[in-house]
């Protein structure tokens, strides 16, 4: 029974500079060079691109063939001799070169891209130091821009088309394309609007030369003089890992960090360039307290005891007439923090941060299994809008294994059930906009079929806010405040914990509106901006006696604080966020707190002391440490780095 | 001891400082060294390297691009340079780059010229400007201002 016999997977055999390696079958002569630890310089290649053979940078002497060739677009063959060493491959090296920087302006000094620069490198490296080119170079107008965010100085480009295929073969749009041909060809946008993509910036970083250039990030820094702190996006569910480059206190740059099971080396554009609001001078960075109806700067001390005074004379009353409405921005450590102190020292379990009602079902899938899918629907929503990294991985299955796609807008679509046939390896995906009857019937649907459905959470720690308990009727790892759960947290907290479910953000905002709540907690939420009834919260904010407001910068929300507490963003605090997968990332701080503002938690641990805990924490670590100890394993495991 | 003992003795006390005024008589004859300073100022050596200045050219552009490199050189890290776009309405240096702001700290710097010799466009230069003193730290670091050579409708 032939079929049933494992095949080992096919191998080659080959010997580069005298070395022998074993490699399987297919692969590129460039990655089996790098395994035999040859070194052959490049610029076009990159192992996520297809083969292009632009730059003709890491030609190789191959035994038996008449001329060199381009090691990144060979396939390994049994038996092959290969030197990346010889004196015809050295001299080849800098003729490229030199060929390379004829054209080339060479303007290092005011180039965004010296000093991490491949060109630079390999010139210095294998460049042969002169050039017998003496005529006028190329020239064209100095940097265009291409869109809001990328500008093109095609005085530089070496045409290697990395730019081009990445938009074609990874973000799937095509949105740059190589214009003319030999000396005059340019990258230039394919559609007329310029260059239309989710995902340009990644082109910047994937330019071997300061051709693609990102325009915030312009004359901003040199590389050797930012420093580079590893974290996560704030700005969607998604959880890119990013490094955060600051400089002088200040947010120059984010480039993408390797994570294979998240973004694997990709971000879009929002979190590549819309995450500058950390540098914005609205930001209030001294904490103010409304006297005579205007809000006025006040110390730290003032505005924490005000606040601790007017909750617990509140919650002395009645501990329904507090609530607090939290946010899906915030780390983990703060929200679990949050929640303990409503429950603990306020006695309350008047606490959500969701501003209408959906399903709560974690990922049925991995992020990376939505790359494997062989049917994918997105129900209700816009991947590429939404989730912009999640797109990459569908449009991965679409390119890599044929699946299909469909974008439709309900779940009776005729895409959902053409989907559903293809069974196993069906993935339906869907915002938390879907309406809880319509994901009971597509859940009995899919589970007959064997597809997955993904419910899509929006925020980058929309996952953090409800695992860490910031629910009304749930403690942490969704523990529901009746059951048997309660009296584990009621030990490690030091205090009755209440067992009765207290009031959902709406209901908040309604007991607000009919007076019967007395002071509300706002902590990095604008419910008067993003509640669905705008009206409501703004009545009700207007109505509680006392409002205090915790964010960034002076929100919608925060024109009717009582007092107003300046939180420091992201950057400037370290902490875990968990993404729609539930895979808690970790981020470090880059900068220190902008102004007087303090981290989240630092302010809640500060609120928690006057407000008579015993212990108060000294950093988000502390947290991190209670919470491991005292959620599930599934709750707060992942990739704690 | 005898009277002839004594008056030998008396001839080396008096000889003693006679000697020792013809030493100092033989030394005021020789050329002084030291100068009547600030009155009067000893000639630096051409390549004596004191407080920078940051060059124009003729036609009063700046040399200096912004580039940094020589931030990156400093061994001492004493150099902050922040860049911005020449426009066509605020023309600073030639080509897209030039230093928007531009300090060094007098306190840190070593005075080695390493600076000097990382510019590409010989925009700083150590020059012979020695008398750095000052009571107040603050007040030693050097903005760009304080480093350009004036601007020739200025002079
Ligand atoms: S792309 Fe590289 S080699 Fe070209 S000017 Fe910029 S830093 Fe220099
Ligand atoms: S713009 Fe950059 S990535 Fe694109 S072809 Fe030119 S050099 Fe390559
Ligand atoms: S002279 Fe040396 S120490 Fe002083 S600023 Fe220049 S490089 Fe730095
Ligand atoms: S002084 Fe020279 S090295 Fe320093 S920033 Fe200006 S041009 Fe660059």
């Amino acid at each position: 029974m032939a079929e049933t016999i494992t095949q080992a997977p096919e191998t080659v055999n080959l010997t580069i500079d005298g070395k022998k390696v074993t490699v399987p079958k297919g692969t590129l002569l460039i990655t089996a060079a790098f395994q035999a630890g040859a070194d052959v310089p490049y610029f076009c290649h990159h192992p996520r691109l297809k083969p292009a053979g632009a730059c003709r940078m890491c030609l190789v002497r191959i035994e038996k063939m008449a001329k060199l060739q381009t090691a990144c677009t060979v396939p390994v063959s049994e038996g092959m001799v290969v030197d990346t060493l010889s004196p015809e491959v050295k001299q080849a090296q800098q003729g490229i070169l030199e060929f390379l920087l004829i054209n080339h302006p060479l303007d290092c000094p005011i180039c965004d891209r010296g000093g991490e620069c491949p060109l630079q490198n390999m010139t210095f490296q294998y460049g042969p130091g002169v050039t017998r080119f003496i005529d006028e170079k190329r020239h064209f107008p100095k940097p265009v821009p291409l869109n809001d965010y990328v500008s093109i100085d095609r005085e530089r480009c070496i045409q290697c088309s990395r730019c081009t295929r990445f938009q074609a073969e990874i973000a799937g749009d095509g949105a740059l394309a190589i214009e003319s041909r030999g000396n005059s060809a340019v990258i230039a946008p394919f559609s007329l609007d310029g260059f239309q993509s989710h995902f340009s910036g990644n082109t910047v970083e994937l330019c071997p030369v300061g051709a693609l250039l990102s325009r915030p990030y312009r004359f901003q820094s040199r590389p050797w003089e930012f420093h580079s702190t590893d974290s996560v996006c704030s700005m969607c569910g998604v959880g890119c890992n990013i490094a955060v480059q600051t400089r002088t206190n200040q947010l120059m740059r984010v480039n993408s960090r390797l994570n294979e099971d998240v973004n694997e080396e990709w971000t879009c554009d929002t979190g590549k360039f819309e995450q500058y609001w950390v540098n914005s001078e609205e930001r209030i960075t001294t904490p103010m307290i409304r006297r005579a109806s205007v809000l006025k700067p006040c110390s730290w001390d003032e505005a924490l005891t005000a606040v601790a005074e007017a909750f617990s004379s509140a919650a002395k009353s009645s501990s329904n007439t507090v609530a607090g409405i939290g946010s899906t921005r915030t780390s983990n450590e703060e929200a679990y923090l949050f929640q303990r102190i409503f429950r603990t020292a306020l006695g309350s379990n008047n606490i959500d941060h969701r501003m209408h009602d959906f399903p709560i079902r974690p990922m049925e899938t991995s992020l990376a299994a939505i790359g494997e899918a062989k049917a994918i629907v997105a129900i209700g929503f816009d991947p590429k809008q939404y989730l912009p990294v999640v797109w990459l991985r569908i449009y991965k299955a679409i390119s890599n294994g044929n699946a299909t796609y469909a974008h439709v807008s309900s779940v009776d679509d005729p895409a959902v059930e053409a989907a559903l046939a293809v069974g196993e390896g069906a993935i339906l995906l869907t915002d938390d906009h879907i309406a809880s009857a319509d994901l009971d019937k597509l859940t009995k649907r899919a589970k007959s079929a064997g597809a997955k459905i993904n419910v899509l959470l929006p925020d980058n720690n929309s996952w953090g806010a409800i695992l860490m308990g910031v629910l009304p009727d749930r403690l942490p790892s969704l523990q529901p405040v009746g059951n048997g759960a309660r009296p584990k947290f009621e030990a490690l907290w030091g205090g009755p914990v209440p067992d009765k479910p207290g009031l959902a953000t709406w209901d908040i905002l309604k007991a607000g509106a009919a007076g019967d709540i007395r002071a509300l907690y706002v902590l990095g939420s604008n419910p008067v901006a993003s509640f669905p009834d705008r009206d409501l919260a703004a009545s009700a904010l207007e109505k509680i006696p006392f409002v205090v407001v915790q964010d960034l910068f002076l929100s919608e929300s925060a024109q009717y604080a009582n007092v107003f507490l300046p939180a420091s963003s992201f950057i400037e605090k370290a902490g875990t966020f968990t993404n729609i997968e539930g895979r808690v990332q970790p981020f470090g701080a880059a900068i220190r707190p902008v102004g007087d503002s303090k981290p989240d938690w630092q302010i809640l641990s500060e609120l928690y002391a006057r407000l008579g805990a015993s212990a108060p924490f000294f950093g988000p670590a502390d947290i991190a440490r209670e919470i491991a100890h005292s959620a599930d394993k599934n709750t707060f495991a992942g990739d704690r780095r | 001891m005898s009277l002839w003992d004594d008056i030998k003795a008396l001839a080396e006390e008096v000889k003693a400082p006679l000697t020792g005024l013809s030493i100092t008589d033989s030394y005021s004859r020789q050329p002084r060294v030291t100068i009547q300073y600030p009155d009067v100022r000893r000639p630096l050596s051409r390549r004596a390297r004191w407080r920078h200045v940051l060059n124009r050219y003729e036609n009063g552009l700046e040399k200096c691009i912004g580039c940094s490199l020589c931030a990156g050189a400093c061994p001492a890290n004493a150099i902050y340079v922040k860049a911005a776009e020449n426009t066509a309405e605020n023309r600073v240096s030639p080509g897209e780059r030039y230093a928007e702001q531009y300090e060094i700290n007098m306190i840190r710097c070593i005075f080695c010229g390493y600076c000097e010799e990382a510019c590409p466009t010989q925009a700083i230069q150590l020059k012979d400007i020695y008398e750095l003193a000052d009571d107040e730290r603050k007040d030693l670091i050097y903005t760009k201002e304080m480093m350009l050579t004036p601007a020739p409708e200025e002079e």
